[in-house]
């Protein structure tokens, strides 16, 4: 029932972009029909395949992904498309973990393997990467195709956590895992890719703390990053601009502020129900397909639109949290605990970004973003949410069928 | 106003109005789950851990059991050498104590127990002359290949 609301939302959308202008836009149409098929697509197919998963979570990332596409089809068609396969691609991709996490055991003592591939995944942009708006994090694979390897690193940043803590050791036993994280954190920052440093980092403190309950280690963390994100204040240019540029956008209005001040302006705009889609100017704003598309919600949707977007990852954080407190061992716990916090941390940081809460990182919005690599992660992230779901409800299952068992052969409960 | 106008109109306050529908139902079967899991769990907590005597059967250690010979306590043990209320042990922020009861004496491992002890998985209490091991749940249970399996059929809630 709520596909159809969500489907009502797109073929509403984008009808109306479509007889906006002179001429009708048939190709509106066409992708609102992509859109009802791939809903449609997945609500058959989503209840067939995993009997226990989350269908909450399913229409959180159909309801962003949707008003993603929305918004990139009102900006640029052509780029609505590309996510339109990226999306798909993703789904599909999230179906593929799902069932990969769940044919073998054993995942949890992967540990070294994780953190060396993330560590391969972060040097890789380093050494083949293109720099493209000022973060080095992009390597072109062919004239078209261009990926982010940080974003999935960040599933195997999730993974290198999960397995390292979800045993009590001794404190040489995290150090590999403390190192590993430091690598990250500085080869994102020599990448100029201080949004996702800050993403792997917060999500590191975050699990820290769940698995370990130590509010020392995680203090000592915060403190870490204080000093460290000081230290970077006074080595590194592109900090010092960025942060100079969160306190007082207006004094540089044409070079570094813009962007921000663009934003601010979009949102102010928008008022509670916004200007109207496709009566906005969102293209006014730099980057305003993937890092600033919150700005064009606003704008054109109202701030209506906006909060109710912050809720929906509120809302996600809850179920991930639902999830993760009803796994059975420590390791799919925490897998589940990370990338929760790794999509919900993403979110917040860009939000507060674009609303000049704290400084701009380069990140996407996950899901309504345009980035294929940034939906291939996310949804990533979804699948092994999805996959720990899925198991929990299996065992749910059998130890409700053990009880049963347990009762009627007199055993008592 | 012409019709394309009514149709801009009509869609600006039908597209926040379908975000909302949608965030407010996700909230609500969040807000049922979240309540059928409390009513669950409050049903039946789940154990702290189990006792397993000699002879293989297990009692299923509640967040406070007291053990002894009256049909009063939690854990009835048969055996005559134990007191009608024996010991008690019981979980105080994450760490599970036994503490003796009676005049009779409360072996830990061996050791009489003079006062109040911590307990891990893998002990073994003494009580007259029944001996059970203890097998705590918690998400590091330690212990050989037959127990946490075991353990773990007591342990973990329905959520």
């Amino acid at each position: 029932m709520v596909f159809l609301l969500i489907a009502l939302f797109a073929v509403a959308s984008l009808t109306l972009l479509a007889i906006d202008g002179d001429d009708t836009d048939i190709w509106a149409f066409v992708m609102a029909g992509c859109i009802v098929a791939v809903l449609a697509a997945e609500y058959i197919l989503f209840p067939v395949l995993f009997r226990h998963g989350d269908r909450s979570l399913l229409l959180i990332i159909n309801t962003l992904a949707v008003l993603g596409l929305v918004f990139q089809y009102r900006l640029d068609p052509w780029t609505a498309f590309r996510q339109l396969a990226w999306f798909i691609v993703g789904l599909t991709v999230m179906g593929g973990v799902v069932w990969f996490l769940s044919r073998w055991e054993g995942f949890e003592a992967g540990s070294w393997l994780y953190m060396g591939m993330g560590l391969a995944l972060l040097a890789a942009s380093l050494v083949y990467g293109s720099t493209a708006g000022g973060a080095k994090s992009w390597v072109r694979i062919s004239e078209v195709l261009s990926i982010q390897p940080s974003e999935f690193a960040k599933v195997t940043l999730c993974l290198s956590l999960a397995s390292v803590l979800r045993e009590q050791r001794r404190f040489t036993g995290y150090l590999p895992l403390f190192a590993f994280i430091l690598l990250s954190v500085a080869l994102l920052v020599v990448q100029k890719d201080l949004g996702a440093a800050a993403l792997y980092y917060i999500t590191f403190l975050g699990v820290l703390m769940a698995a370990t309950s130590n509010g020392w280690w995680v203090s000592a963390g915060v403190l870490g990053a204080a000093g460290g994100a000081v230290a970077a204040y006074h080595f590194f240019d592109h900090v010092r601009l960025r942060v100079s540029v969160w306190l007082d956008p207006w004094s540089l209005p044409d070079t570094g502020g813009y962007q921000i001040i663009q934003g601010l302006e979009a949102v102010a705009r928008g008022g509670l129900l916004g200007a109207g889609l496709g009566q906005g100017f969102p293209t006014r704003i730099p980057a305003v397909r993937n890092d600033y598309i919150f700005a064009a919600v606003c704008e054109e949707l109202g701030i209506a639109a906006g909060i109710i977007v912050i809720a929906f990852y509120l809302i996600l954080v809850v179920r991930g949290a639902f999830i993760a407190r009803a796994a059975r061992d420590s390791f799919r716990s925490l897998l589940a605990a990370s990338a929760t916090l790794m999509i919900a941390a993403q979110s917040f940081i860009i939000i507060g970004g674009v609303l000049r809460m704290i400084p701009l990182t380069g990140i996407t919005l996950p899901l309504v973003s345009y980035g294929g690599s940034s939906m291939l992660g996310t949804l990533m992230l979804c699948g092994i949410l999805q996959a720990i779901a899925q198991r929990n409800g299996i065992d749910r299952q059998s130890a409700r069928q053990a009880k049963a068992k347990r009762v009627t052969q007199g055993e008592g409960p | 106003m012409g019709w394309r106008e009514l149709y801009a109109l009509a869609v600006r306050y039908l597209l926040p109005t379908i975000m909302a529908a949608v965030l407010l139902r996700v909230m609500f079967i969040t807000a049922r789950e979240w309540r059928a899991a409390r009513r669950a769990r409050d049903l039946t907590p789940p154990p702290i851990g189990s006792l397993t005597d000699d002879a293989g059967r297990q009692y299923a250690l509640g967040h406070d059991s007291v053990l002894g010979r009256s049909r009063r306590c939690d854990i009835v043990l048969s055996d005559a050498g134990v007191a009608g209320v024996h010991a008690q042990i019981y979980e105080r922020r994450r760490t599970v104590f036994l503490q003796p009861l009676a005049r009779g004496k409360v072996f830990l491992n061996g050791a009489a127990l003079s006062g109040r002890a911590k307990l891990q998985s893998g002990d073994t209490v003494g009580l007259g002359e029944t001996a059970l091991t203890v097998r705590l749940c918690g998400r590091d249970q330690g212990g050989d290949e037959a127990g946490p399996a075991k353990a773990e059929s007591q342990c973990g809630t329905d959520v």
